[in-house]
């Protein structure tokens, strides 16, 4: 068969698909859902409410992904006849290069899908693949008004998504965006990403761990970018760029398959393997929290990072009301076991910095601790996470606090 | 400095840049330099130590080659021999020796109390020694002559290449390439190119994805998989071993390529064999042939009888163990190999006489083929012999894990895991990773004679297996900068 059919035949299948599914899916979906919908809502755990819609767009999602490799095939044909024109002795070297950069942007693509992270999802502890699956669901949600919570695990350990989707209804939808290690640097990363997103609030929990850990944490390959550089030189951190999780972020950057790597070798290679990591750094910490919070204290600092993080959160809250989005921070805390082990004077130093952020922007609300459920040592499982029981308790009052807010009437973004 | 490090990549870059404008002699100046920097990198103290036995090696062999008599020669060679030994007792040997002879005289009720040394291992030490050595003594063999030009001699020895992890590289072989001017062949950066993308890829991806799964398994006494599942570990071993040993290779190989050298090949299909003694021809080629050509054909190799045969091998496979390492672990590992060549080569004699290799190695043949040797045996005989492999890396690994628990415990507890005949509850989930892995490791020695000649492929298979490649270190890669399994041999 020659090209030109092949083309024709492609082009012409696809837009029969498209069609198909512009006319059909939807009846489809609605089939699909009314049988698969209870167990699809159950796997959830209750974060797809809408499954019709849902499947609906899965069925786009696939399309448009089929559609994405057609595409790309054709410029791929198109650029390696380009390339057979230049007299060289190899072109296979560039023709290499080209087919990998145009898999990286097939995985790109594939990336906005929540069809692919759905593929992604395995057995294994990949937050990453929950965080774009979550992120990347938003859009499709029908409820007006939304809220993204951000922060570190311990915004996941203290919040309760479920229980706030189930308390408001279809008056307020919350999706938990939370990471594992962000530091204040790293929300600015993310609020920069979230440019476009249709929730108009953004609830942050931060503490201590947001500001005076090191700048280079964990996350920092998932969500550093190449544009993010300009603005790591303006915080005065401009030499660290080429600290490895700084690099790993502009790598993932240009190539989509080395952000995706986790998730890509937990799908190739199983959970199985990828979790050894995980099991082999939980069995080496010390079970005896004040031991380990002895030994953690030391990654805490007041230094020259301290005041980055605090320069990056300036700019967060900067970057939230440029998106008007309505921004409330809520003052968390660790476990006291390791509180009392820090040094005294950064609690007072990130409380008083809170309050100048208050102070300097009305339209952000910054919650204080004192405000919030008392948090012991008793509640803590470790020394950031707090145990089920008091989850419930701190998303109750969440819930209550939010019932009582101006955003749950004033305007915003929706 | 490591190859699969950014540190590295910058290195081999600015060194190529030089080399390719530069000639012959200026040329070999600056890979002296490099490899130097190269070696100096992980403490710089090594590169004198280096410096120091390569000037007295190539003295020694000049001495060798100009002394009139034939006791003159060989007082010559016996003090080359004696210094690289000696050096190498002394860094490798020493405490393990003097630990060994306390328990021993412990044992007998009495009290030695010998000293400890706290010297820290050269990098690469049992490499660039058996380098050196061959060379003195191929020079007090007359089969080559010593050179005058310094440089060309410690250029042989330190060519950052091959100088921590192989391949041991003869002086016949290495030195007039050294010697000559070099001719960068477009054939040879092609094939190089492509075997430092494939190198990387067995040991970013099979050897270091495969190392927590390893790690995991011998962090304690016990296998954490106490059923079948077990043998998932030592798969997984296996494949680390042979991905990150056969990686580095390949890396050695490809750079040398692309300044115009050869090096020889190091590995074939090592886990698609059906004897011992092919295996020693197709794993670490060449140590195994060092060790034929300097150990076994002069202890009398098969011509002085049968018992004398038997006792050569278990001879030379000892200290081939010896040479990873000073540890029980390496001469239970020697001595099981050495009686699998025993006991095979008392097979092919007695019992199915086939000719019986005259050695651990025989055939150094750079164009025997895998597929021609898979074409005359079943896969149940390389099945087998694959898994009595994993039995020889079981003791190997054993001997590197927790304190207070003893090699032999562990073995024996893998063993009888090994040997349980349960499941369980079913394939525990690491099955899928040391499958993947295992699957590319074996794919790359059944094509591994493809994998030599990229530059013939034809294009929409270059492309292939470039875009192949690329993925799966970008998508399945660890770049934690891993050292090398056999840098501290």
């Amino acid at each position: 068969m020659k090209i030109g059919s092949t083309i024709r035949w492609g082009l012409g299948l696809l837009g029969a698909a498209w069609g198909v599914c512009l006319v059909l899916g939807p009846k489809a979906a609605d089939l699909l859902a009314g049988r698969f919908g209870p167990a699809l809502v159950q796997f959830s755990k209750g974060k797809i409410q809408d499954t019709s819609n849902f499947l609906l767009h899965r069925f786009y999602d696939l399309l448009f992904l089929t559609s994405g490799a057609f595409v790309l095939s054709l410029i791929g044909f198109w650029l390696f006849r380009l390339v057979e024109r230049v007299r060289v002795k190899n072109r296979w070297p560039v023709q290499s290069l080209i087919v990998f950069a145009l898999v990286n942007i097939w995985f790109w693509l594939a990336g906005q899908t929540p069809l692919f992270w759905s593929l992604m999802k395995t057995q294994g502890i990949s937050n990453y693949t929950q965080y774009q699956f979550k992120k990347n669901l938003i859009s499709e949600n029908r409820i007006p008004k939304q809220a993204v919570l951000l922060g570190s695990s311990q915004m996941l350990a203290q919040v309760d998504e479920i229980l706030l989707n189930q308390s408001f209804t279809n008056r307020l939808w919350t999706t938990e965006l939370a990471f594992p290690g962000t530091t204040a640097f790293e929300l600015l990363c993310q609020a920069r990403r979230l440019r476009g997103m249709q929730a108009g609030i953004v609830i942050c929990y931060v503490s201590e761990q947001s500001f005076y850990l090191p700048l280079q944490s964990e996350g920092l390959p998932y969500f550093f970018s190449i544009r993010d550089l300009l603005m790591l030189k303006k915080l005065g951190a401009g030499s660290r760029w080429f600290q490895r999780n700084f690099l790993y972020g502009i790598l993932g950057d240009v190539l989509p398959v080395f952000r995706y790597r986790r998730e890509l070798a937990d799908r190739i290679l199983g959970p199985g393997s990828q979790n050894l990591g995980q099991i082999n750094y939980d069995a080496a910490l010390e079970s005896d929290l004040p031991a380990r919070a002895q030994k953690m204290k030391s990654q805490f600092s007041t230094g020259p990072e301290a005041e980055i993080h605090k320069k990056a959160f300036t700019k967060f809250v900067a970057e939230c009301i440029r998106q008007n989005r309505r921004l409330i921070v809520l003052e968390g805390q660790l476990n006291p076991i390791l509180e009392t082990n820090l040094d005294p004077s950064i609690r007072p130093d990130m409380k008083a910095f809170l309050k100048l952020v208050a102070d300097q922007n009305p339209s952000v609300q910054v919650v204080s601790s004192n405000l919030t459920p008392e948090q012991p040592a008793a509640v803590y499982k470790d020394l950031t996470h707090v145990d089920e029981a008091a989850q419930a308790r701190y998303s109750r009052w969440l819930i209550e606090f939010l019932e009582n807010n101006p955003v749950m009437s004033g305007a915003g973004r929706d | 400095m490591v190859f699969n490090s950014l540190t590295f990549i910058l290195f081999l870059a600015v060194t190529l840049f030089f080399y390719y404008r530069l000639r012959h002699k200026s040329q070999n100046l600056l890979l002296l330099v490099a490899s130097y920097v190269f070696y100096g990198w992980w403490d710089v103290r090594f590169a004198f130590l280096l410096l120091a036995t390569s000037f007295l090696d190539f003295y020694f062999a000049v001495w060798i080659d100009q002394a009139g008599t034939a006791r003159r020669r060989k007082l010559f060679l016996a003090s080359s021999i004696v210094l690289n030994m000696g050096v190498l007792c002394v860094f490798k040997y020493f405490n393990f020796f003097a630990d060994s002879l306390e328990v021993l005289l412990r044992s007998l009720g009495l009290n030695p109390g010998f000293p400890t040394l706290h010297v820290v291992l050269p990098v690469g030490i049992s490499f660039y020694t058996f380098l050196s050595m061959s060379y003195t003594i191929d020079v007090y063999r007359k089969e080559m002559k010593a050179t005058r030009e310094p440089v060309d001699f410690l250029l042989y020895v330190c060519f950052f290449p091959h100088l921590v992890a192989g391949p041991i590289v003869r002086a016949s072989y290495l030195l007039p390439q050294c010697q000559a001017p070099r001719v960068i062949k477009h054939q040879g950066v092609v094939n190089g190119s492509w075997l430092i993308l494939l190198g990387m890829v067995k040991k970013v991806v099979i050897a270091d994805q495969l190392a927590p799964i390893v790690n995991w398994g011998f962090s304690g006494g016990m296998p954490p998989l106490n059923d079948l599942n077990s043998w998932l570990i030592v798969y997984a071993f296996a494949f680390q071993i042979y991905g990150d040993f056969s990686g580095y290779s390949d890396i050695a190989r490809g750079v040398s390529k692309l300044m115009g050298f050869e090096l020889v090949e190091n590995f074939r299909a090592p886990y698609l064999v059906t004897n011992p003694s092919a295996f020693w021809r197709h794993w670490h080629i060449s140590l195994s042939t060092w060790l034929r050509d300097y150990l076994y054909i002069p202890l009398g190799g098969n011509r002085k009888g049968p018992a004398r045969t038997y006792a050569n091998l278990m001879a030379t496979m000892l200290l081939g163990g010896l040479w990873h390492g000073a540890g029980a672990a390496y001469l239970a590992w020697g001595l099981y190999h050495g009686a699998l060549l025993a006991v095979h080569r008392w097979w092919s004699e007695n019992i199915s006489r086939k000719p019986a290799a005259a050695g651990p190695v025989t055939n150094t043949d750079p164009g025997a083929s895998s597929r021609k040797t898979l074409k005359s045996i079943t896969i149940l005989q390389v099945i087998v012999f694959f898994h009595v492999t994993c039995i020889g890396w079981l003791l190997f690994r054993a001997g590197a894990v927790v304190k207070g628990v003893s090699q032999m415990e562990v073995v024996r507890n893998y063993l009888h895991a090994m040997v349980s005949f349960s499941f369980g509850s079913g394939l525990h989930p690491v099955f899928q990773a040391v499958a993947v892995l295992g699957g590319l490791g074996l794919f790359f020695q059944w094509k591994y004679q493809t994998m030599d000649h990229f530059a013939d492929w034809p294009v929409r298979w270059k492309v292939t297996g470039v875009v192949s490649a690329l993925f799966l270190i970008a998508a399945l890669g660890v770049f934690e900068g891993s050292q090398f399994i056999y840098f501290q041999f």
